[in-house]
Formats: structure tokens, sequence, C-alpha cells
């Protein structure tokens, strides 16, 4: 069994409106320090498997398949083995 | 003559299914709303996606409502003659169900935009939609949406002779200021202004009845040589005027 975090963002390139929403507010607020490059979205799983390159390839579909949008989405992946 | 069917396909989220059935009946179809968990019935002859947050535009506007069995089987129906119209959030589920190519973003500067726009008729892909509205012909319809902004990774050159309808002024910064697409076919027409909300000029514009009438004026003559499948016997219910 393994916990895979999926960290899903704008491909690099790619207008990215929320970015520049929360930027603007976040400056308001005084960080001028605060760079925001990107706003995304993650979704936590849990995928019955024996291997990690079994909860990889699981997850690589996933996002083919339905979660990630190519044309404008580039995606990570963290996991761990549970205990 | 028989109406045809058109089925308007609910999702839970929904908002504008009565007003795409009151749209599709004023212009001469028998329509009547259909639950997006069952498969559409075969003999209807056009589809419509209404505009709304279906499944609350969980993840990603559009993609739980993809999967959907009715919108599974909108590509049987395409390779069988019928049309397809998705309407804002039905512009959005008809690109992450892979019938239209690219993308719908968040708008560019973000936020909801909600008012009167001008579009331009720019198409150049023959299709039923567009049978009643002729090239520089310039129509007046409302937008309500967050994520409008049209985006194909090959630029605007990779869709532009599928662009029917441009913006006059871009509220939402879509490449070419796309307002709507259609596929190959021409069958298949997504939009993100609401076609329906301006189908008698009390609404404040009657301009987006021509396209369903287009669409309705089409069917006729396809059906004067093909009789079938593509009416609907009986009425089965919803909103006609």
């Amino acid at each position: 069994m393994y916990r895979v975090e999926l960290a899903v963002r704008p491909r690099p390139g790619v207008k990215d409106p929320q970015a520049e929403a929360v930027q603007e507010s976040l400056g308001r607020l005084g960080h001028e320090a605060v760079t925001v490059e990107a706003v995304g979205r993650t979704l936590s799983l849990t995928i019955a498997c024996d291997t990690a390159d079994d909860a990889e390839r699981i997850t690589a579909d996933l996002c083919d398949q339905l979660l990630v949008n190519p044309s404008l989405e580039t995606y990570a992946i963290s996991m761990g083995e549970m205990a | 003559m028989t109406r045809p069917g058109a089925a308007v396909v609910v999702f839970p989220g929904s908002n504008g299914d009565r007003d795409l059935l009151e749209a599709l009946g004023t212009a001469g179809f028998d329509a009547f709303p259909h639950p997006s968990g069952e498969p559409l019935p075969e003999d209807v002859a056009v589809a419509g996606l209404p505009g709304g947050f279906s499944f609350g535009d969980y993840w990603r506007a559009g993609m739980l409502a993809s999967q959907e069995p009715a919108v599974r089987g909108l590509g049987s129906l395409v390779a069988r003659g019928g049309l397809v119209i998705g309407v804002c959030n039905g512009f959005q589920i008809l690109v992450e169900a892979g019938l239209l190519p690219g993308a719908l973003s968040y708008n560019d500067p973000a936020g909801f935009r909600h008012r009167w726009v001008t579009v331009r008729c720019t198409v150049t892909t023959d299709s039923p939609w567009f049978r009643e509205i002729p090239p520089g012909t310039v129509l007046r319809l409302p937008i309500a949406h967050g994520e409008g902004s049209y985006f194909h990774p090959g630029g605007v050159a990779a869709i532009a002779d599928r662009a029917p309808l441009v913006y006059e002024d871009n509220p939402n910064g879509s490449i070419g200021s796309v307002a709507a697409l259609l596929d190959e076919s021409g069958q298949v027409l997504g939009i993100m202004p609401h076609p329906e909300r301006a189908s008698d000029p009390v609404l404040g514009s009657g301009d987006g009845l021509r396209l369903f009438q287009g669409a309705r004026e089409s069917l006729a003559s396809h059906v004067a040589r093909h009789p079938l499948p593509v009416t609907r016997a009986s009425a089965i219910g919803g909103a006609q005027s």
C-alpha cells in the first residue's frame, strides 16, 4: 500500500491568473519579497499495490486519463510506502 | 412535421438547463431534460449540454461531467448525424471529453464576468448551427463565466478555421478572442456566451435563437432525405413555448 501526493500546476509559460490575483493580495499585505510562482491543486491518494513503480505507473495513468489537462498543466508525484 | 428530439443533459449542478430547454422548444425541437447518469436515447437528433457548475466544478470545470454516460455517448450521436451544443459549462465539458480540442481555463484577468457582449461570426467550417448566420454577422449575447479563457497549445492558427464566433472585445483572455469552437464535422459546437439566454427580444436580444433555428432547419432538410433515426416520435416533456 502506497500513499501518493499528486501536485498539479499550470505548465510553465501558461498564463496563471489565479497566481496573479494572489500575488496582488499578498502585495497589499506588505509581502513585497514574496513571488507567487503558481497556483495549483493537490490530491492525496492511497493505492493498493506492491511496488513504488506500480504506484507511480497507476498515478501516471490517472493523470493521463483524467486528472491533468496536458495543454495547460503539468504534475509531480511524491509517494511513500505505508506502514 | 414531427419535431426532432433534443435531449438537454442535466448534470448535478447544472443551472442553465431550463433556459436551453426553452430556446430549443422555441426553435421547434421536442426538447426534454435527460439525466447525465443515463445513456442518451438513440433517437434524439440533438444533445444540449447546459451552463452551470456541473459537479461543483470540482478539480477542473467539466472534468467530472465528461465521464458521465450521457456524455460518453455523444460521439455515437455525432456519428449518426446528430448535433451537439455545449454552452458555457457545456463547452468546458465538451473540451474535457475530447470532443473539442484545447482547454478552457480561468479568465484573464481573473474574475467572474457577466455582461452582454457582441461576437462576430467568422465561420468557415460548414455547420448546421450557423446555417442562418452568415460570416460577418454580429450577435449580441450574454456571458456569465469565470473559466472561459480558451487556450490551444498550437496557438490560434491551430483552430482558426473552426472558430465560428470571436469576441469584439475579448472579456476573458481567450487566444484569438475565440468565443466558440466547432469540431471538424461542424456538428459539435461549444460556445462560451449564452445563446439560449438571448432567444427572445424581451430578454434583451433574440440573436441566440438563430443558432437553434439553423440547427432545426438543417435537420428538417436532413430528415427529408433520411427519415430515421433523427426524429423523436413522442414528447417526453420538458419546456416548450
